[in-house]
């Protein structure tokens, strides 16, 4: 995990690698060309909604980008502490909005295939080769797509730090990528609260933990902090004392207690199920 | 992994009548002191400006202490003007009872008139 490239850099690498302008990577990306430039200087930062766009574009996996993109830093990739990123949920989403240009991709083969043959650039035995293999390549895709998603589950231990809301929020976001828009944003903001209150109980330098896990039928998130003090309702005059206020306005359960010497505090947002909303 | 030169999460942007300054991209803990910073700019200026909430795509409770804290030096003659909040803007408010605050008038997306 030492190279780690900054995702300006890899932006650049990448357009290079295919010979366009800035212009065109955004067009490709469809994004306004000055976001694209920000992004090269790594003056702004892509929103959660383009990760998977990015990723695809430069060949690499999501975690692999974010790597460069601080939600997910060097050292603890170093030390191996990202324990689990599934994008089970989101991958499915790929395969099917993938499906259409794949079937393209596998059509303009075999045609390629029938060209090069014509054309003698290949010869006949060659061909069949590579028929087979585009055979068993559409073969893996529909399997892979056929299997049934996992949930999305990630646990990450963030230093707390004023951004660190934020980045539990874009976690979120990443993890729960398919839930219904209006559940997202609440557990976005019930996320900020918590970790927002877990920043400012907590000592300095002080670590907090985020668990995200979504299942069919709930989001459940977990953000644990090292403050000496049992969290409660603060008073409201004081910051922080709207955190706990609020989630348990738009919380379907929550709690909050100690465990292995750190204060947890969890909630569920329950799901529709899907097709209803 | 340079940072930012400046923060493009959130920033204040005057209208071009000069009546209103809109609020532009995330408010929370990471962005809360330049919302308080600007308030506190726009206290000592002493005019009557309202704050167009229209393009805020988060915000959280760090936020509404920033609104209240500014409120709460106001004196009661005129109040502070949040126009076109979007819904979860309002919700906050609601959630935490800065709706009923006498020195915040908020304004929301869906009760403009």
């Amino acid at each position: 995990m030492a190279d780690v490239v900054s995702l300006g850099d890899r932006l650049r690498q990448r357009r290079t690698e295919l010979g366009l302008s800035q212009a065109q990577a955004a067009r490709e990306l469809d994004v306004a060309r000055t976001a694209y430039r920000l992004w090269e200087m790594e003056a702004a930062k892509p929103a959660p909604d383009r990760w998977r766009l990015l990723s695809r574009w430069l060949g690499v996996s999501v975690t692999t980008m974010l790597l460069a993109d601080e939600l997910i830093t060097e050292a603890e990739a170093a030390a191996g502490s990202v324990t689990e990123v599934d994008f089970g949920r989101s991958g499915r989403d790929w395969d099917r909005a993938g499906a259409a240009s794949e079937g393209d991709f596998f059509t303009q083969s075999r045609s390629l295939i029938d060209d090069g043959i014509e054309s003698g650039s290949i010869t006949p035995e060659q061909a069949d080769e590579l028929r087979v293999m585009l055979a068993r390549l559409e073969e893996e895709r529909q399997a892979a797509t056929t299997v049934e998603w996992a949930s999305g589950e990630l646990r990450k231990a963030f230093p707390a730090t004023p951004e660190t809301p934020r980045l539990a929020r874009e976690a979120v976001s990443l993890v729960a990528v398919d839930i219904p828009p209006d559940v997202l944003q609440t557990a976005r903001l019930l996320t900020s609260e918590l970790v927002t209150n877990s920043v400012g109980f907590g000592p300095p330098a002080a670590s907090i933990g985020l668990f995200i896990d979504v299942d069919r039928e709930r989001i459940r998130i977990e953000v644990a902090d090292v403050a000496d003090a049992a969290p409660r309702r603060k008073p409201a005059t004081e910051d922080g004392g709207y955190g706990l206020t609020i989630v348990d306005a738009l919380a379907t359960r929550w709690d909050t207690g100690r465990e292995g010497g750190q204060n947890l505090t969890w909630f569920e947002l329950d799901l529709p199920a899907p097709g209803l909303s | 992994m340079a940072p930012p030169t400046r923060n493009p999460l959130f920033r204040a942007v005057p209208a071009e009548n000069g009546r209103a300054v809109h609020l532009i991209g995330e408010i929370d803990l990471s962005t809360v002191d330049d919302l308080r910073a600007m308030l506190d700019a726009l206290s000592e200026e002493g005019h009557a400006v309202a704050l167009d909430l229209a393009q805020v795509t988060f915000m959280d409770s760090s936020g509404m202490h920033a609104f209240e804290a500014y409120a709460s030096t106001l004196d009661g003659s005129r109040p502070l003007v949040l126009q076109n909040a979007p819904a979860h803007v309002h919700r906050i408010f609601e959630l935490t009872g800065g709706d009923k605050n006498p020195n915040i008038e908020l304004r929301s997306v869906d009760r403009r008139g």
